[in-house]
């Protein structure tokens, strides 16, 4: 209820918008009928400041900050961008896979020749290392060596045949590196071959320590006093030496690479799923 | 609150908040301060504020970075003839400078508590969560400056 003694206060709120319906119509009764509290009433009302409009900030632009909005993401396309990426990546690999392969292969024979060498006690025995370039050789090669040593009589001549024919080939042998390794893997096709040619002609098997030698390196291995080795001068002993040393330098590499390459995975990662994954 | 919704705010409350701080430091240079520095600090709390909330927010800090510059700077020189106007009764030239004249000698705080009631249209409670004064103390420190205001139209209007 409004009275003399609240009636300011009742006017400081309907200025101030804050009476309900009931107080603001018990005020405007009392004002109706006190007319001198309607002055007083305005007075209030014009202290109500009215906002300038015209008044504004310049810089808004300033102010604002970029905002981030979502891209659409044409997902067909990237599979097929991913799609494509890991065919090529898959035989990339196969490629690299295959590649290495042959490498291993070599690696292998390689490893072979050096095994047989190693056993022959470092190219000391030399007799199969003589006797294989005659092997390698196509056959007119060495039928013609085989029945030139055949046509020996005795076995001092056919001995003192064949030190010449290691004389000769051990600077061949060290000039190839490389047929070494293929001519003791192809050892027993062609010493059929061989044999098959010689036995019609059972004087021609009288070179007993060549082909013996070829079909059974073991056998020849085992004898160290029948080295024939020990046959060749100091020099060629030194580019015996030189070739084993550059033969265990080649092994020791590829070795390398192929302990590198063995405990290696390759992943093909497509997010958090792994597509492809080859292990080496 | 997200980019979108504080650049929302920007277009909806840079001025009402350009002129609340106008009116609160007399300064047109502080005022910009005040208005970028709010926005600035709206703009590192995005994240726990609301977009409801983002007027109140802004004038909150406003009115608080005025205190401060208030209680820095000492006694502010008060412009009451704003460059860029300010006027309170566009309608009635006579009475808006009078008015401009009442507010200035006003204290700093009810001041802020009469901008906001007029300007913005808050009620006591609103005001009150901006200031950090309970809805009594609104209500009190508005109608004791409400008076002040009038007896000042009273005395100008005897001397005039």
């Amino acid at each position: 209820m409004v009275t003399w003694e609240n009636y300011e206060e009742y006017l400081l709120l309907h200025v101030d918008g804050e009476l309900n319906d009931a107080d603001q119509r018990a005020l405007l009764g009392f004002v109706a009928l006190h007319p001198e509290v309607e002055d007083e009433l305005k007075l209030y009302q014009s202290t109500v400041l009215a906002a300038d409009t015209t008044m504004v900030y310049e810089h808004k632009e300033a102010l604002l900050k970029a905002a981030f909005t979502a891209k659409t993401i044409a997902l067909g396309q990237w599979w097929k961008y991913g799609v494509a990426a890991g065919v090529i990546l898959f035989v990339s690999v196969w490629g690299f896979r295959w590649v290495s392969g042959d490498n291993g292969d070599a690696t292998k024979s390689i490893e072979i020749v050096t095994s047989r060498a190693a056993k022959s006690t470092n190219f000391k025995n030399v007799e199969p290392a003589t006797t294989t370039p005659k092997v390698s050789q196509p056959s007119p090669t060495i039928s013609n060596r085989l029945r030139h040593s055949a046509t020996i009589p005795n076995e001092e001549k056919g001995t003192s045949v064949a030190r010449n024919s290691v004389h000769a080939n051990t600077s061949q042998i060290a000039k190839e590196v490389a047929p070494v390794k293929l001519e003791i893997r192809t050892i027993k096709p062609i010493t059929n071959e061989m044999a098959a040619e010689v036995t019609p002609a059972p004087v021609e098997l009288r070179p007993v320590a060549v082909n013996k030698a070829m079909t059974e390196p073991s056998a020849a291995q085992d004898r160290p006093n029948s080295n024939l080795l020990a046959w060749l001068p100091e020099e060629k002993k030194e580019g015996l030496e030189l070739l084993r040393e550059n033969v265990d330098q080649k092994l020791g590499k590829a070795n390398q690479i192929k302990e590198n390459i063995k405990d290696t995975q390759l992943a093909l990662k497509f997010g958090n799923r792994e597509l492809v994954v080859i292990n080496f | 609150m997200d980019a979108k919704s504080y650049n929302v705010c920007v277009h909806d409350w840079a001025d009402a908040l350009f002129r609340f701080a106008c009116k609160c430091t007399g300064n047109v240079e502080d005022a910009r301060d005040i208005v970028q520095g709010s926005f600035e600090v709206l703009w590192q709390k995005r994240e726990s504020v609301v977009s409801e909330k983002g007027k109140a927010f802004l004038f909150q800090v406003a009115y608080n970075q005025s205190v401060d510059m208030y209680r820095k700077k000492g006694r502010v020189q008060y412009q009451e003839e704003l460059k860029q106007g300010g006027s309170t009764h566009p309608s009635n030239p006579d009475l808006k400078r009078v008015l401009d004249k009442a507010i200035a000698r006003l204290d700093e705080q009810s001041r802020a508590l009469v901008l906001l009631k007029d300007y913005e249209g808050y009620r006591y409670e609103e005001i009150g969560q901006i200031t950090g004064l309970t809805e009594t103390q609104v209500k009190v420190y508005l109608h004791r400056a409400r008076k002040t205001l009038k007896q000042y139209l009273v005395s100008v209007e005897h001397i005039i």
